[in-house]
């Protein structure tokens, strides 16, 4: 649909008192969300062997904390300047991405040093997400931003493991996801996009891979622990927040049946609990138009479904009735809600 | 100016408008909606039913895959087999029930398409056949060939396809011995960038029998380029025995071809974008190969820069060619 047409449109539905239309913004070249993922991949890499260089330049780098400091400020800051500098020119941001990548180990290593991560684990993996948080406010890049936010929710995961908190956490960070994305709207109109967005990118992100990649999992695990009573609760505030929010404009019998769906298919998958957090960004993903995401969500689940076989906290027996519990309950809810919308059209 | 030839709006054009106040809130979620941005009530009706439906499936299937691993001491073998096959045969009636064409009978085939697998394994445990791992894989391609034809379902296909893959990848890697040879590091990767390059042909010359949507073709695409990486890496790591290294030469042969035909007959952003990362991982093992020991680091930082100015000009073209064909949001 063209400005024309949807100006029209808007105006007989008597959101704009006239039908012109405004002055549509110029059109610039925008990256794919794959060429963004190379981007990602390959400025990861090349920090990576440009921080190995530096330890093969200075021998004994590694073993020398103020050493690592003023390196980590340096590349940081070239990092900094590069992406004020540089626009969108896409060799001076991956410079800029790699410089900060490799600069973030430094100062990874010198914190090590300083805090000795053995002793002092929370407070070392808190030095890292404070790190990471300053970082998505400093730097003006969408690809940091999002690497940033998946940093610190890593950081924060690898504070809270071996703590109470660690139940707690999937919660919060699939809460998170779903509160950055229901405010989409304000965020925008508040120029704030360049920020928003990619932490949003990030934490959906997250809340996949803290269900789905096994070892990341163990971290949070509250199946096996004597809190398995917590496991069906874990991402249903996210879920219902995200579905009341959803359906805000629905009659009450479909925000009735919305909110039953997300209660059954919660307290159904409890120990499956990746099986909610993929429905999470699979909403979102379909919600905001985004088939990447959507794509995201179906494949997180999927690949849940294989890596749940290996889990070592239940028996197959019990993984069996979870997920038979999900699938009756999708279906269930499935034939009600085509049963809701066929009296809805005869009426 | 004639309303005919103005461009379609995009997300980021609705976003500005949103951000420069010329927009409010209510405006601009129901523009997303007129535009075909954001779903309406018909497209969440559809994409509910059809994620219920699906997921379901999927998920009565995992169940029956899991309650049968589990090996559940009270099932006799006997119980155990009238089970998994109860289950297929009642997943297939249920497809010609609900009529094939329709998505109950999609989702049902399947199903039926995945359940073969366990069966044949289960079978195999059972009677100590004999057979090879890759001969189930075999056995489980052929039995569901003719309910992917019957369903014209791409996640039935794609199932198919990646069966097809462990086949092969078997059947090369511990079974094929050519002229008497002894097993060739290389050859798996090889049948694999075969067999995903012929299917990215059927996929693309009879596309009818396949579904709808594209992502049939990527993953064809994706399982290629990775086998012709592995391929490009050992040539340039010269890792094979004598002789061998001549398969590695596929990888430039399929990346010309998948240049061409992705970029010149069919456009294909994100499979240029997968083969960008293919060619800069081997160019990046030749230069290693080379300057790796370089003394003081300056081999790594030599590599680094590689990468990250080969990944910088491969997304300026990424951009360019999605700038070209209006795809980018």
């Amino acid at each position: 649909m063209n400005a024309v047409d949807l100006f029209s449109a808007l105006h007989r539905e008597g959101l704009r008192s006239d039908a012109a239309s405004p002055s549509i913004p110029e059109r610039k070249p925008v990256s794919p969300w794959y060429a963004r993922a190379l981007l990602g991949v390959c400025g990861w890499i090349g920090g990576l062997f440009v921080i190995g260089a530096f330890g093969g330049i200075f021998v004994g780098l590694f073993n020398n904390a103020p050493g690592l400091s003023l390196l980590a400020a340096i590349l940081v800051g070239i990092a900094l300047w590069l992406y004020r500098r540089g626009g969108d020119n896409e060799v001076v941001t991956q410079f800029a991405f790699a410089s900060s990548i490799a600069g973030q180990v430094a100062a990874g290593a010198a914190l090590a040093h300083l805090l000795r991560p053995d002793n002092h684990q929370v407070v070392f993996a808190l030095a890292l997400a404070v790190l990471q948080l300053v970082l998505i406010g400093a730097m003006p890049n969408r690809l940091h931003r999002l690497a940033s936010t998946m940093f610190a929710v890593a950081a924060l995961v690898f504070a809270a493991h071996n703590t109470a908190f660690a139940r707690w956490l999937p919660m919060a960070v699939s809460l998170a996801t779903v509160a950055v994305w229901l405010r989409e709207s304000d965020w925008i109109a508040k120029r704030q996009d360049a920020l928003w967005r990619p932490v949003g990118h990030g934490l959906l992100l997250s809340t996949l891979v803290i269900e789905v990649v096994p070892w990341v999992e163990t971290l949070t695990n509250i199946h096996g622990s004597s809190r398995y009573w917590l496991s069906p609760f874990v991402h249903a505030p996210a879920l219902a927040l995200l579905v009341l929010a959803l359906t805000r404009r629905a009659t009450i019998l479909h925000r009735a049946l919305a909110i039953s769906t997300v209660a059954i298919l919660c307290a159904a998958s409890g120990l499956a609990p990746g099986l909610a957090a993929a429905a999470c960004v699979l909403l979102i993903g379909f919600a905001c138009g985004n088939r990447a995401i959507t794509g995201l969500g179906l494949l997180g689940s999927l690949a849940y479904l294989g890596l749940y076989y290996y889990r070592m906290d239940t028996t197959l027996l019990v993984k069996a009735t979870a997920l038979a519990a999900s699938g009756v309950a999708l279906l269930a809810a499935r034939s009600v809600m085509a049963l809701a919308w066929r009296r809805e059209e005869t009426t | 100016m004639n309303a005919d030839i103005l461009p379609s709006l995009r997300q980021r054009d609705l976003n500005e408008l949103h951000e420069r106040g010329e927009i409010d809130r209510a405006t601009w979620s129901r523009a997303m909606q007129l535009t075909g941005l954001r779903p309406g009530a018909s497209d969440w009706r559809l994409f509910l039913e059809r994620l219920f439906l699906i997921g379901g499936a999927l998920l009565l299937t995992s169940a029956v895959i899991y309650f049968i691993a589990y090996n559940w001491a009270g099932l006799s073998r006997i119980a155990r087999f009238a089970l998994l096959q109860s289950v297929l045969v009642a997943a297939v009636i249920g497809a010609l029930v609900s009529g094939i064409d329709t998505p109950k009978g999609k989702a049902a085939l399947l199903a039926a398409v995945i359940l073969i697998g366990p069966l044949l394994a289960y079978f195999g445990q059972t009677y100590q056949t004999g057979a090879d791992p890759y001969q189930l894989f075999v056995s489980w391609v052929l039995l569901a060939l003719p309910w992917a034809f019957a369903a014209r379902f791409a996640p039935c296909w794609a199932v198919v396809l990646i069966v097809a893959n462990l086949a092969v990848g078997l059947w090369l890697g511990e079974v094929f011995r050519p002229l008497g040879l002894g097993f060739s590091g290389l050859l798996p990767y090889f049948g694999l960038l075969c067999l995903n390059a012929a299917a990215i042909v059927v996929f693309e010359a009879w596309p009818a029998p396949f579904g709808k949507g594209r992502w049939l073709v990527r993953l064809a695409g994706v399982f290629a380029i990775g086998a012709a990486t592995w391929l490009g890496i050992w040539l340039v790591l010269d890792l094979g025995r004598e002789g061998e290294n001549t398969l590695a030469f596929a990888h430039p042969v399929a990346m010309a071809a998948g240049w061409w035909y992705f970029r010149r007959v069919c456009l294909d952003i994100f499979l240029l974008a997968m083969g960008a990362l293919s060619a800069i991982a081997v160019v990046t093992a030749l230069v290693a190969r080379s300057v790796i020991d370089l003394a003081g680091g300056g081999g790594l930082m030599l590599l680094g820069l590689l990468v990250i100015g080969l990944s910088a000009g491969a997304a300026i073209w990424l951009k360019n060619l999605a700038h070209e064909a209006g795809e980018a949001q």
